[in-house]
């Protein structure tokens, strides 16, 4: 059975500076994300894999090229359309976390859910369902994120992410600032999402957390050198860390 | 260092802009106020020195006093000088006075005279071949619009008397109305013909000059006893002192009033440089650790958060003093001519080194108490952002189960998370809405409700004045009976009491009248009553005894109350029809005359000049005189408003853009996240000023609500100068509560403009920084 594409991405190109300092991000990139899929973005620091992850999320303007996010073509849209559009369509998860550090870990994905939301009894509902789903207690979530672990925090940002559950969420080294530990709960979390259907797409340069992909994208050069389909995650399935191995040794990492 | 404090100047140099330009309008104030302090003051002076003004001047009638009178005088301990001269005594209504009538005690010299002290200088003059010439003092030019060559007419015990103004005069003692009485000067033509007029009060004018170090106080209390030892009643006695008092006193209002206004801008000033350095520590604490740790100490980094407020606060104040330049000589002028002179004010080097340097040490005073945190900071924990001063953050308004909507309660949150910036603006709101409230109030009750403000400056406003011919008064008041007019026996007498003359109210029944200018106590109502003004309020008390005579007959009332009057500066009486016939031999034969509210006045005039020509000396239109003075009193009401709620709203801009700024920075985080989520520039700029909004109406509200108690204050201070002790402006707590929303209405407004910054906050900057 063909896959839906949900994103659609032809001829991007992004470059950072100008005159002598230009530096050309990607050129003529071209990728489909497909739903219900968990697509990694590897490459090498600098390949331009967050850049390109914030271009596909309607986040950044790419200089050239064209978007289509669920048949919408979202590259000529304004910065208050784009947040209109994000509000259904992306969750974000980054590796600094970024949670409003004056708010409890509830009232931060509150407010993100507000956008979709007006019945506040609805949003705590479905946020609860998530943090009970991520294993954060009820009174941890009442606590303000300067009070918890960074684990938890990360936890508590995906389910802010996944609160209007949008059509991708995109997450960018989810578990770069956080020890083995803590990795492994937040993994956990997006790979029990990915098996509940959501479309993922997560940067990272990290292999384990890789191979809870079922598709890695590699990008060298601005453009894509290697697309390796892992199929759906299971924690047994040592097949799949020997394909992933060989695919990145292939692709020179 | 100085690239420290350079660096810190220019990444907030908006801000400190902001701060520069309320410095610069707290200095223009200040320094306004301070030069007029120092300058009207010394002018005033220096022009009584020139014209060689007697210290002690006592006018009485020439006909009780005489020559022998002067040499007692000069034989008395610590006079040094003596002089004497003449004028003619009459209390005279002016006509066209700024279109309206006003009644003044007035003395008419010779512009010729010859006299030792209290001389007088022209002014400015013009050619006239009318024998009937005067020079009338600046205060009566200026004010009441009579310019040389045109003709000003005066109504003298019923009879018209029209003079073509000549020349303008300058003189010290009655060239303007604060002491109760007014100078004129007339040609000797002019003052040879009415001298034989029976209307007018040959006087003899006994002028002093005491020696350096006499106590002028009790000079004039022995020259008193003089007069009452010969049994002589003075029209007037003044001094040096309580003239100047009398005549500077609207003026000093004036300063006190901008002083007043200069020290409100001044603590919001503070207030704001406070918040400004407190919310930079916390902003850049990291910054502030690093460089602790490579060797900054903390006294650099605290001077390098002081040193730039106060290089602009210099600049600034030093601009101010400058520009205050240009309003000083037109304030100058106008409070001048109040004062009866005229003088053009220079640059004072003490009211800007007042100005300059008191304010400098006191923003650098406070300045350096917020910046005293940097002391404590640590290094080590600096650097990692923790801020050992932030008391523990609560979540507030948890979303889940506070009332109201999520996004409500967002904006409540970020309203809960900085006290000092709630503080500030709380105070501001409650500074500005004082200013708000007084000025709309005035601008109420002059523009909606005329009556309360003509009431607070008058005595009596009767739609018209009758004066009956002598012996009508009788048929008169019958026949306008069946006009269905009704008529109180109404008028003003001069009269004298111990310490000189003053007007005496005569009226049938205080009931019967429209403006009870009674403050304290109660009117007279039998022949044994008397009660006066409040300029007579600190010697005597109800219940006291007040000699009052006329013609040398007298009689001593009993004091039943006080009353206003700032025509008259508070020196007033008031008496029954009955008790004035203790000391008259006749009684007044005048009419208040108030017409039913639907009638014509002009067409009433008419008919009263017309059908009842014969029983009649002068009817006077009053209820067009008070149309008259509310339009003059409310064009000059708007445009002081107008200038006060610029100057207001002025200041609400440069806080705010202080405020909203500093909040843009210190959420710039927060914004690119709330972007990242799917929030709008709209929606973060609308939860922005939405979450300064509720202190800000907060502080309006308390001082709109407070205004009803503080307003009455303010109002009486300021116009019981001029002698209103009884207020009858409205205060209508709904006009308040207006004033207040629309100040919160413009404050959102504002705000929102002042946040479009926001727009330029990206998400995408929040992961690229």
């Amino acid at each position: 059975m063909e896959k839906e594409v949900i994103v659609s991405a032809r001829h991007l190109k992004k470059v950072f500076g100008s005159g002598e300092s230009t530096q050309v991000i990607y050129q003529d990139f071209n990728i489909d994300i497909y739903k219900g899929d968990f697509t990694v973005i590897m490459g090498a620091s600098g390949a331009g894999k967050s850049t390109l992850l914030y271009a596909l999320s309607g986040m950044d303007k790419p200089n050239a090229g064209t978007i289509h996010f669920s048949g919408t073509e979202i590259t000529g849209m304004n910065s208050d359309e784009l947040a209109v559009f994000r509000r259904k369509n992306c969750g974000f998860v980054f590796q600094q976390i970024y949670l409003i550090d004056k708010m409890s870990l509830l009232d931060n994905v509150m407010a993100a859910g507000s956008l979709t939301c007006q019945n506040k009894t609805e949003i705590a509902r479905r946020a609860n369902e998530l943090f009970d789903l991520v294993h954060i207690s009820p009174a941890t979530r009442r606590k303000l994120p300067s009070q918890i672990s960074g684990g938890e925090a990360q936890r508590a940002g995906i389910v802010r992410a996944a609160v209007n559950s949008p059509t991708a969420i995109f997450a960018d080294e989810p578990t770069g600032a956080l020890n083995s530990h803590n990795s492994d709960a937040v993994l956990d979390v997006f790979s029990m999402l990915s098996a509940t259907g959501q479309s993922i797409v997560m940067v990272t340069h990290d292999k384990k957390s890789a191979l809870r992909g079922s598709r890695v994208v590699y990008i060298k050069d601005g453009t894509i050198y290697g697309d390796c389909d892992l199929g759906a995650y299971t924690a047994e399935d040592t097949e799949r860390t020997g394909k992933l191995e060989n695919f990145l040794a292939k692709m020179g990492w | 260092m100085k690239n420290l404090i350079l660096h810190n100047l220019n990444k907030a140099r908006g801000q400190f802009l902001s701060f520069g330009v309320v410095m610069m309008i707290t200095a223009v104030i200040l320094n306004c106020a301070l030069v007029l302090l120092f300058q009207t003051s010394a002018a005033y002076d220096s022009l009584f020195d020139e014209l060689n003004t007697a210290d002690i001047s006592v006018a009485a009638p020439a006909a009780l006093s005489g020559d022998a009178l002067l040499h007692d005088i000069a034989a008395l301990d610590g006079v040094l000088d003596t002089d004497v001269g003449e004028a003619l005594f009459a209390q005279s209504t002016l006509q066209d006075f700024q279109n309206a009538a006003f009644t003044m005690n007035t003395y008419f010299y010779r512009l010729n005279g010859t006299r030792k002290l209290t001389r007088h200088t022209v002014a400015g003059q013009t050619e006239t071949t009318d024998e009937m010439s005067v020079y009338i003092p600046l205060y009566l030019s200026e004010l009441g619009g009579y310019r040389t060559g045109e003709q000003i007419r005066y109504v003298i015990d019923g009879t018209e008397y029209a003079f073509t103004v000549k020349g303008i005069v300058n003189e010290m003692q009655y060239g303007n109305y604060g002491t109760g009485f007014i100078g004129l000067f007339l040609t000797d033509e002019a003052y040879d013909r009415l001298r034989t007029d029976e209307a007018f009060t040959p006087v003899r004018e006994y002028l002093i000059r005491t020696e350096a170090h006499a106590d002028l106080a009790s000079v004039k209390n022995t020259v008193v006893t003089l007069f009452k030892e010969k049994n002589i009643s003075a029209l007037s006695v003044l001094d040096r002192r309580t003239t100047k008092d009398s005549r500077t006193m609207v003026s000093n209002t004036i300063v006190l009033f901008l002083a007043a206004f200069a020290t409100l801008v001044l603590l919001v000033s503070i207030a704001l440089s406070r918040f400004r350095i407190r919310n930079t520590i916390a902003e850049e604490i990291s910054e502030m650790g690093v460089l602790k740790g490579i060797g900054y100490t903390s006294r650099m980094l605290k001077y390098s958060q002081v040193l730039p407020y106060l290089l602009v606060c210099g600049a600034s104040l030093a601009c101010g003093v400058a520009l205050s330049y240009v309003p000083v000589p037109v304030i100058a002028h106008t409070l001048a001519v109040q004062s009866g002179f005229s003088y053009t004010p220079v640059f004072d080097v003490p009211a800007a080194l007042i100005t300059v340097v008191s304010i400098l040490v006191i923003v650098f005073v406070f300045t350096l108490q917020a910046s005293g945190k940097i002391k404590k900071l640590e290094p080590v924990n600096a650097i990692r952002g923790t801020d050992p001063f932030r008391s523990a953050v609560r979540n507030h308004f948890p979303l889940d189960s506070s009332r109201g909507s999520v996004r409500l309660n967002l904006l409540f949150k970020q309203t809960t998370v900085s006290a000092g910036r709630n503080i500030l603006l709380f105070a501001v709101a409650y500074i500005m809405m004082i200013l708000l409230a007084f000025t709309v109030i005035l601008l109420y009750n002059v523009n909606f409700h005329p009556d309360n403000f003509l009431t607070t400056l008058s005595e009596e406003l009767p739609d018209i004045r009758v004066q009956a011919k002598e012996g009508q008064y009788a048929a008169l008041r019958e026949m306008l009976q069946k006009e269905n007019v009704n008529a109180v026996h109404y008028g003003t007498v001069m009269a004298e009491y111990t310490d000189g003359s003053l007007p005496a109210i005569v009226c049938e029944d205080y009931a019967l009248l429209e403006n009870d200018i009674a403050y304290s106590g109660r009117h007279p109502q039998t022949a044994d009553e008397i009660a006066i003004g409040s300029a007579l309020a600190g010697d005597y008390v109800i219940g006291d005894r007040f000699r009052l005579s006329l013609h040398n007959q007298q009689y001593e009332y009993t004091i039943t109350g006080f009353i206003q009057s700032v025509n008259n500066n508070g020196l007033i009486a008031e008496l029954t029809d009955t008790g004035y016939e203790k000391i008259a031999g006749s009684p007044l034969c005048s009419l208040n005359l108030y017409l039913p509210d639907d009638a014509d006045v002009s067409l009433f005039v008419d008919k009263l000049n017309g059908e009842y020509g014969a029983y009649i000396t002068s009817v006077n239109n009053a209820a067009r005189e008070s149309r008259s003075m509310q339009s003059m009193y409310s064009s000059l009401i708007t445009i002081v408003a107008a200038f006060l709620v610029l100057i207001a709203l002025l200041i609400i801009l440069l806080i705010l853009y202080c405020v909203l700024h500093s909040m843009i920075i210190s959420l710039k985080t927060d914004f690119g996240i709330y972007k990242a989520m799917g929030f709008t520039s709209s929606q973060l700029m609308v939860q922005t000023v939405g979450s300064i909004t509720p202190c800000i109406f907060l502080g309006a509200l308390v001082s709109a609500i407070s205004g009803i108690l503080y307003l009455p204050v303010m109002y009486n201070g300021i116009f019981g100068v001029i002698g209103a002790v009884k207020n009858n402006f409205e205060i209508p707590l709904y006009v308040l509560l207006g004033t207040a929303v629309i100040l919160t209405t413009v404050t959102i407004v504002l705000g929102i403009i002042l946040c479009r910054p926001v727009r330029r906050i990206e998400a995408y900057t929040l992961i690229r920084n």
